[in-house]
């Protein structure tokens, strides 16, 4: 557990010293949404009945460009191979990049949205639907992400491929997200895609260990 | 079974074998298909609702039940590959997964066209359709990034990786009509109650079904021993022209 | 004879894309035993070192550390070996300090200990600065003095010597020799001539 803790407390400490894109990746987040209101012209009416959609979509580039880089800066230089041979299990180690990974991704992600609602102008009372179902979708999103980042340590090169692979997997997850937006607004109630967003989240827990593990594995043979 | 198994886990014994049957896999494809496309077009009757649309039906859906399978069967070799190291699994699945692509794509746009006459749209963002869709660009990433490697061995199983991540996406496709609320109509064949559909469509059905079936051995084998012969090849240039020895 | 193996390779061959690497290697190593792996180039001194570790599968034969089939880098108690490879895994954004300290806190090694291997490698004055900023010499000698707190029992060791000059050479010939001396055990793949007394050899 300890070196759970000390594994994610380095990747932050990375992050802090400007190792990692993770700044440039919430930029990002914010210049995403802006591209919604300037590509429909200044129609408000239609902007609001996008806007839990645009956001989602613009959280889902934000994680995506971020976890490109996930393993592969460790990976490269020779210190994933030194964690392993530590006493970590290669899984612990995944899970933890993934927890890093959320804490510098996915969280601000959450706490920046109300700020994206207000340029978008999704109305205040559904501010709660935003921010719950990013708050559970963010996690599968950067889980989710965690295997295809692990196969490009096994390519070599990451980039457009990696995110080829990862869209479709993330699709599920912005459509149940945005989803759930769209039905509050429209009354129907969010809380199916809810429940259903909140499932995605163990499962992807459980497996994404296994089938990253066994990528970064690849990716030293 | 076991002894099955282990016999063609070989891979110069699969190629024997797949040499030999292919022939075999192709006539009978051929076969069913004829059959059920005289049944289908000729010996049918017409839906009382849609008339004559309705026969693009049988290669419509035994195309989509194609694409979920060989899915389902990537994802059971992806199993062996990465759990058993089986030596054939992951070439096997690699060998499958063009040809999933294509039915996907076959299903996709029967579908759409059968779509315009009966709900007058070319497409909808349903349940079923975005889910079937999605399995098409998973087909595509799968095939892309197995392309993306210098080496086939690593290519192949990263391609198992791969499809066991997207295996996800088989449950939600089979019961999104019963999840959602889909335009796309629920399950009439595969149900617990057993099929909804009357014989004489179903004849046809089965015998598309079954024709391409084995369009899929037929083209599996035949991808099988083009991969196996690619990488002999490989082999024999390195042992003969490479610098070393 | 019930001599204590730490590690033991039996009949070893790896296969490559079809190229055989290496085929019937194997190797036997007690407490205190160094052996050194030579071999041109290409004649599979790494991938050797590496299937070892357990970061390659074999094509065929068996591995076992301390009579045991789990390889190092699926072990995750504690470190089996000390590995020392081609890349340096020295994160250059952080400072030295904090490279070494992250590994002697995983590692649950005592600050005393760290201190004193600092001394030993006359590392004092670099502890403060980024990593980024030491020469490629440095960054080894930094990679050797991580080395030298690692607790594990078995060093491996890909071409230790490179990046070095001869007065860090023989540092790492006294750090080589003083593990021995601690009943430790060496895996070193070399081209270098590195002066051990009763060291095995396996050229591959």
């Amino acid at each position: 557990m300890k070196k759970f803790y000390r594994l994610i407390l380095r990747d932050i400490h990375l992050v802090i010293k400007g190792a990692s894109d993770a700044g440039a990746a919430l930029l990002f987040y914010l210049l995403a949404i802006i591209m919604f209101p300037l590509s429909s012209g200044t129609e408000s009416t239609l902007l609001i009945s996008i806007a839990g959609g645009a956001i989602w979509v613009a959280a889902l580039f934000s994680s995506l460009l971020s976890l490109d880089r996930l393993f592969r800066d460790d990976f490269e230089d020779g210190s994933l191979e030194q964690l392993v041979l530590s006493g970590i299990s290669l899984e612990t180690i995944i899970l933890s990049k993934c927890f890093a990974h959320w804490l510098t991704n996915g969280l601000p992600i959450v706490i920046l949205s109300p700020i994206l609602a207000l340029i978008i102008g999704l109305d205040f009372s559904y501010w709660w639907v935003l921010c719950l179902t990013l708050l559970l979708g963010t996690p599968s999103l950067t889980l989710i992400g965690a295997t295809p980042a692990a196969l490009s340590c096994a390519i070599g090169k990451g980039g457009v491929l990696t995110a080829l692979i990862i869209l479709p997997l993330m699709l599920p997850v912005l459509i149940l997200g945005s989803g759930a937006i769209t039905a509050e607004v429209s009354g129907l109630g969010g809380f199916g895609h809810i429940y259903a967003l909140a499932a995605i989240l163990p499962l992807s827990l459980f497996a994404v260990p296994f089938l990253a593990s066994k990528a970064l594995r690849l990716g030293w043979e | 079974m076991q002894n099955i198994f282990n016999f063609l886990a070989n891979p110069s014994r699969f190629r024997l074998f797949s040499q030999k049957s292919y022939p075999y896999t192709l006539f009978i494809m051929f076969a069913f298909i004829s059959l059920g496309l005289w049944y289908g077009l000729f010996n049918s009757p017409p839906d009382y609702q849609q008339g004559e649309t309705v026969r693009i039906m049988y290669v419509h859906v035994p195309a989509a039940w194609m694409a979920m399978m060989v899915y389902l069967s990537m994802t059971i070799m992806s199993i062996f590959a990465l759990v058993w190291r089986h030596p054939l699994a992951d070439i096997l699945s690699k060998c499958s997964a063009p040809i999933g692509a294509s039915f996907t794509f076959i299903a996709l746009v029967t579908g759409s066209i059968w779509g315009k006459p009966t709900w007058g749209t070319w497409w909808v963002w349903d349940a079923r359709l975005t889910s079937v869709f999605i399995l098409f660009l998973i087909y595509m990433g799968h095939i892309t990034l197995v392309k993306s490697f210098e080496d086939e061995y690593k290519g192949a199983r990263a391609g198992a990786i791969l499809t066991l991540i997207g295996a996800f996406n088989l449950p939600i496709i089979k019961f999104s009509v019963d999840w959602w609320n889909t335009l796309h109509q629920p399950a009439s064949v595969i149900k617990i109650d057993g099929p909804a559909i009357h014989i004489d469509m179903m004849i046809p059905l089965i015998l598309m079904a079954l024709g391409f079936l084995f369009f899929y051995f037929s083209f599996l084998l035949i991808n099988v021993q083009t991969e196996l012969n690619n990488r002999k090849l490989k082999k024999l240039f390195i042992q003969n022209f490479s610098e070393k020895n | 004879m019930d001599k204590n193996f730490l590690v033991q390779a039996q009949d070893l061959s790896f296969e490559r894309s079809g190229r055989i690497i290496f085929s019937s290697i194997n190797l036997y190593l007690e407490e205190g035993q160094i052996i050194f792996i030579k071999g041109k180039n290409g004649s599979g001194k790494t991938s050797l070192l590496r299937c070892l570790a357990g970061f390659t599968p074999i094509t065929s034969g068996k591995i076992l550390w301390y009579d045991n089939e789990v390889l190092p880098t699926f072990y995750s108690e504690a470190p089996l070996i000390a590995w020392l490879g081609h890349l340096d895994a020295i994160k250059g954004s952080l400072t030295v300090k904090d490279n070494l300290l992250f590994f002697a806190k995983i590692w649950s090694v005592k600050l005393n200990t760290i201190n004193q291997c600092i001394k030993k490698l006359s590392f004092e004055k670099f502890m403060n600065f980024p990593a980024s900023w030491l020469s490629a010499g440095e960054k080894r000698r930094l990679s050797l003095l991580r080395l030298s707190f690692c607790p594990a029992k078995v060093w491996i060791l890909d071409e230790p010597s490179t990046f070095l000059d001869s007065d860090n050479r023989k540092i790492l010939i006294d750090m080589m020799n003083a593990h021995l001396k601690n009943k430790g055990a060496i895996v070193c793949a070399t081209h270098d001539n590195l002066k051990i007394p009763n060291a095995l050899e396996l050229t591959l």
